[in-house]
């Protein structure tokens, strides 16, 4: 399952945004009318890079204050929080207006920043409160890159169940460059902002009470506060990693029996389990795998992301290799990387370090990896393993990565994973 | 009693002579009774005789470059004894007693060796010993067999060893035949099997080892330490079978081979700080009883990975400083 970001500068078909869908005469008067009416609310938000005043990202926003605060995603402008020094921001608006902006508040855990423009005169989004049922017209509003506003029809389809972090599902076709504009109603209501796409359709949005609460902070600020930097990004993540992993594997929610093992899965509701059978033809061993992720996960960079977790395990059994050819075999699936990615710039290499654990009447070859981010202060991504030992034509290989944790969640965490593994 | 007189001419090639009470004349003419190839010498250079009491004279015949006994340079006739040394030109003579003790013969190496070694050059032993490497070969490739055709790792692997072994013994055996054009593959073979077995011995306890003491690194430098040592070693060992040069120039070699090969070792370690976001650790596994593990209880687990968050932050702290030059 891919998610696409709608802020990506590499160039893309943009098929027809006006014509992809066919509406009937009437309902195409409406999506004219709600794009003459609310254009002008819209900007395109653009982050140059200082020395070769090459625009790094494209994404749009909009205004949500008579004196200029304009709402967009974080991941739009990132880049300027972690090289303050090397880009800097400005929006276009409708009149094709550059202004400089500054960043006057983020919210990393949301993927929403707010930025300053100090430049008034431009209709805003009031965000009040609107009720909203299933299966309502919206509409998107945006800067695919370099092709001018546009707006894009779809349907509400209710906030997401179980995921860790609240996205609003849209049935329309956004497409890069559309992140951070606002999705309203015809009555002009902001729903949602727009924050990423898997394609066919699928779309999500940030629920506008996310974007009431960063504009409160925003306003709280004096314009001469000092803009947010990576120390704020790491403070978000670590009080948001403070409260969500509370529960995990703290009061068991179900049991999984994986051949002889017991072991836990759905660790809390907004994990999504599922399992898989390697095929055993040409083989002389099975595995079955049962996998638990995080849905969504926390965007710091092009290619790193944080605050998801993931569960597995791994069964495998033979019937015809002996106890050495067995074990050669558990050792290679015990030794496959399956740990998270990351980026020279945000995280140090695995520092890596072999156990034998026993819990109970379990005994475990456990391997635990730790990385630190680096200028995030205190905060590490871990992958865990165990394989059980003493089985006799069957193994376990269970595995729990965590990502931007504090360290004592690391090992509240790995303790309790490990207890819960257990022969039957 | 005779006397013989050894001749080394400016080639170091060296002839002895039974003087048998004539007089005999040495230089580079023709007419000479010993003829020296030697630029320096004259046509008739020295005359050496020996008188019926045993005693011998030299005498030099008008040289230009003269002659020395000793170092010290004969006008007249000069008595010479065993152990004293003339020199005329590049060439050098030097007088021996005919009853002269000689050291007894020193035996062939072969005999010099215990059994169990001299038994490894027969026919019988070297076909047994390439048939032991070839067995544990297959016994690697059998209890490492992840496929479902177990057969096909296991002849592979068998075939491999084999060829390894034969190939090394051969490189060997060609490269140090020297002068007496003795290819002693046998030994060859044996030294290389050996080597390969007592490796595949300390391999197999180095790894059963760190499964039960995973945390204790010594045990890996231990047995990598014992492999560079085993390539110095089985390098002395091939150059002392074919009797290659001096046993000093033997260890040299040895070490020389050691110390690179361990130092390209080192090389290779030293990208180890590059940035990978793939974890780095050894995960073997080994089927034994959960009984027989010593292991760590759960509830102690948190405080036995504080000295990785130590490595951890060490490794942020470093890239930090880093990106701050």
């Amino acid at each position: 399952m891919s998610r696409f970001r709608l802020a990506r500068w590499w160039p893309l078909l943009v098929a027809g945004i006006l014509g992809a869908q066919q509406p009937a005469p009437a309902a195409r008067d409406r999506t004219s009318a709600v794009f003459n009416r609310y254009a002008p609310y819209v900007v395109k938000i653009q982050v140059i890079e200082t020395g070769s005043g090459a625009k790094a990202t494209l994404g749009s926003g909009f205004f949500v204050t008579p004196d200029g605060l304009v709402i967009t995603n974080y991941h739009v402008v990132s880049k300027a929080i972690t090289r303050p020094g090397r880009y800097r921001v400005e929006l276009i608006d409708r009149a094709g207006q550059t202004i400089p902006v500054s960043i006057a508040a983020i919210d990393v855990v949301h993927d929403l920043s707010c930025l300053r423009s100090g430049s008034s005169g431009h209709p805003y989004f009031p965000l009040q409160p609107a009720g909203i049922s299933q299966g309502s017209r919206l509409f998107s509003l945006g800067n695919p890159k370099d092709l001018g506003l546009g707006i894009v029809e779809g349907t509400y389809n209710g906030l997401l169940e179980h995921t860790l972090y609240p996205r609003i599902h849209l049935t329309a076709s956004l497409n890069p460059g559309m992140s951070g504009g606002p999705t309203i109603d015809e009555a002009g209501n902001v729903i949602g902002v727009n924050v990423s796409t898997e394609g066919n359709q699928v779309s999500f949005l940030i629920p506008t009470d996310r974007v009431r609460a960063l504009l409160q902070v925003a306003r709280g600020l004096a314009a001469s506060s000092p803009a947010p930097s990576l120390d704020t990004v790491a403070a978000q993540l670590r009080r948001h990693q403070a409260e969500y992993l509370q529960p995990i594997f703290a009061e068991p929610t179900q049991r999984l029996t994986l051949g002889p093992f017991q072991v836990v899965t759905q660790p809390a509701p907004f994990f999504r389990c599922w399992g898989d059978v390697l095929p055993a033809e040409g083989k002389p061993y099975e595995i079955s795998t049962h996998r638990c992720q995080t849905d969504d996960d926390i965007y710091l960079d092009e290619d790193q992301t944080t605050g998801w977790l993931s569960v597995s395990y791994q069964l495998i059994t033979t019937k015809q290799m002996n106890a050495m050819q067995f074990f050669s075999q558990y050792g290679k699936t015990f030794g496959a990387d399956n740990s998270p990615a990351g980026i020279e710039a945000y995280v140090t290499n695995w520092q890596c370090s072999v156990h034998n654990v026993r819990s109970d009447r379990t005994r475990m070859r456990t391997m635990l990896c730790l990385r630190r981010y680096t200028g995030l202060g205190e905060l590490y991504d871990m992958n865990l393993k165990a394989a059980v030992l003493g089985g006799s034509g069957v193994g376990l290989v269970a595995t729990l990565n965590l990502t931007g944790v504090t360290f004592d969640n690391v090992t509240a965490l790995s303790t309790r994973f490990l207890k819960q593994i257990a022969w039957r | 009693m005779a006397l013989i007189l050894e001749l080394r001419d400016r080639h170091a090639s060296t002839s002895w002579h039974r003087l048998t009470g004539v007089a005999v004349t040495l230089g580079r003419a023709f007419s000479n009774d010993l003829i020296v190839d030697d630029p320096h010498a004259d046509g008739i250079h020295v005359r050496i005789e020996v008188d019926p009491s045993g005693g011998c004279t030299v005498t030099d015949l008008g040289s230009m470059n003269g002659t020395f006994v000793d170092g010290l340079r004969v006008t007249g006739p000069q008595a010479v004894r065993p152990g004293m040394e003339v020199v005329f030109g590049r060439s050098k003579v030097w007088i021996h007693d005919a009853d002269e003790p000689v050291p007894p013969a020193v035996a062939e190496t072969a005999q010099r060796l215990p059994a169990v070694a001299r038994w490894t050059l027969t026919g019988t032993g070297s076909a047994m010993v390439a048939a032991t490497v070839v067995a544990v070969s297959a016994l690697m490739g059998w209890t490492g067999s992840t496929n479902r055709s177990t057969a096909s790792d296991t002849i592979t692997a068998a075939f491999v060893g084999l060829l390894f072994i034969g190939v090394w013994a051969g490189i060997w055996g060609a490269v140090t035949r020297g002068r007496d054009r003795r290819f002693r593959f046998r030994a060859h073979l044996a030294v290389v099997a050996s080597v390969f077995l007592a490796l595949a011995v300390v391999n197999a306890m180095s790894e059963w080892l760190q499964f039960y003491f995973p945390g204790v690194w010594i045990i890996g430098a231990v047995a990598a330490a014992i492999f560079y040592a085993a390539i110095g070693g089985v390098v002395v060992a091939h150059l002392s079978v074919a009797g290659s040069l001096t046993p000093r120039g033997r260890l040299y070699a040895g070490l020389g081979v050691c110390a690179a090969i361990g130092g390209l070792a080192f090389l290779g370690t030293l990208g180890n700080d590059k940035f990978t976001d793939v974890p780095r650790y050894s995960a073997q596994l080994k089927p034994v009883p959960g009984g027989f593990v010593f292991a760590t209880p759960v509830d102690d687990f948190a405080a036995a990975i504080r000295e990785t968050k130590a490595k951890a932050d060490e490794a942020a702290a470093k890239a930090a400083s880093a990106t701050r030059q």
